[in-house]
């Protein structure tokens, strides 16, 4: 892994080497990834991201004739879960007018969600600074503490990414949140452009099967699962970093290359959109 | 011994068939009740709801993105 990345964001804050246009014109195929760390391409250059190489994927192949162009937009931030993303595409997607929304979910965007999770965080931050008082000394109490946050399964086990499988697969955890992702999916269909739900196929099968359900209900959206599962220190970073280096952003690339043609995205479109 | 006609015999077997699926399927729907109760049990009663944040993006205490023009370092070590 080098030392030190360095990305920048363009005058609308989205990670980019260039500014788009808001009124794109009628042979740009223009499509919004939206998602969490993987999507923004921590630790690897802008080059290397998936949204970036299937930017050029399908530029080189042109698989779309109306167009000649195809432009990929990331949205990623990393950190942000289900209701984050679809917050992004408000504040920043909705102006851009996509012709497509691709949206790459993984199990810790269903658990570790942000708006519960920060505010736990400031939260035992809080109480084990006032507990040591500044005493770094106090190594016991910190362990003590370490310990007994294990025991809080939903705060302790998220705040220290201690999150067991067993745990988070369940059905009343995930269903107390569907209200939340329905807000969510709302705002993205609202975007009334064709929706790739995209993920691997190792995730869950409760995140799956609400992926599912969302497909099923939502005539825009589309589930892929045929990511496969990416080789920690082949695909990821060694040796405890579960993010994608470059080889890892290709298997993705290529995998939602593959969903792209295989919902025939633009094939269809006899002038820019799809119905 | 009596013997039965090929007809009986496809009958019977297919009676058999469809009360062992019909037993399975309901020891099947008593473990996976059994099994949900518990989980259901151990899960809900760490959840405090009054810091659930209902609606997307309007009550957003926490949500962050990056600025205009800004760099964005990843550091390795």
């Amino acid at each position: 892994m080098p030392s030190q990345i360095i990305k920048s964001t363009n005058d609308d804050g989205i990670i980019a080497q260039k500014n788009y246009d808001v009124v794109k014109s009628d042979d740009v195929f223009r499509i919004l990834i939206i998602g969490d760390s993987f999507t923004e391409g921590m630790y690897v250059a802008f080059e290397e991201t998936y949204p970036k190489k299937l930017e050029n994927m399908l530029n080189m192949v042109n698989p779309c004739r109306s167009f000649s162009k195809y432009e990929v937009i990331n949205l990623g931030v990393g950190g942000y879960d289900i209701e984050y993303a679809a917050a992004r595409v408000l504040s920043r997607g909705i102006k851009y007018n996509p012709d497509l929304v691709i949206w790459l979910l993984k199990d810790d965007d269903f658990i570790e969600r942000a708006e519960i999770n920060f505010d736990r965080e400031e939260r035992y931050i809080d109480v084990i600074n006032n507990q040591l008082e500044g005493d770094v000394n106090k190594f016991d109490q910190y362990q003590r503490w370490i310990s007994d946050f294990k025991y809080e399964k939903y705060l302790g086990g998220i705040v220290h990414g201690i999150v067991v499988k067993e745990q988070i697969e369940q059905e009343s955890y995930i269903s107390y949140y569907d209200k939340q992702s329905s807000a969510s999916l709302r705002v993205v269909t609202a975007l009334n452009a064709p929706i790739i739900l995209a993920t691997f196929r190792n995730t869950a099968p409760i995140f799956k099967a609400r992926m599912k359900v969302w497909a099923n209900t939502h005539k825009t959206i589309t589930y892929f699962s045929d990511i496969p599962e990416l080789q920690m220190g082949t695909h990821t970073f060694e040796p405890f970093d579960g993010h994608p280096n470059s080889a890892g952003h290709t298997v993705l690339a290529e995998s939602i290359y593959r969903s792209v043609i295989g919902i025939g995205a633009c094939s269809s479109l006899p002038s820019g959109r799809l119905a | 011994m009596k013997q039965y006609s090929l007809r009986v015999k496809i009958l019977a077997m297919l009676i058999i068939g469809i009360e062992c699926f019909v037993l399975l399927a309901g020891f099947g729907y008593v473990v996976v009740t059994l099994h949900q109760s518990r989980f259901a049990k151990a899960s809900v009663s760490r959840i405090n709801k009054n810091n659930v944040v209902m609606g997307t993006s309007a009550n957003l205490k926490h949500f962050y993105e990056w600025g205009a023009n800004q760099n964005i370092i990843y550091n390795a070590e």
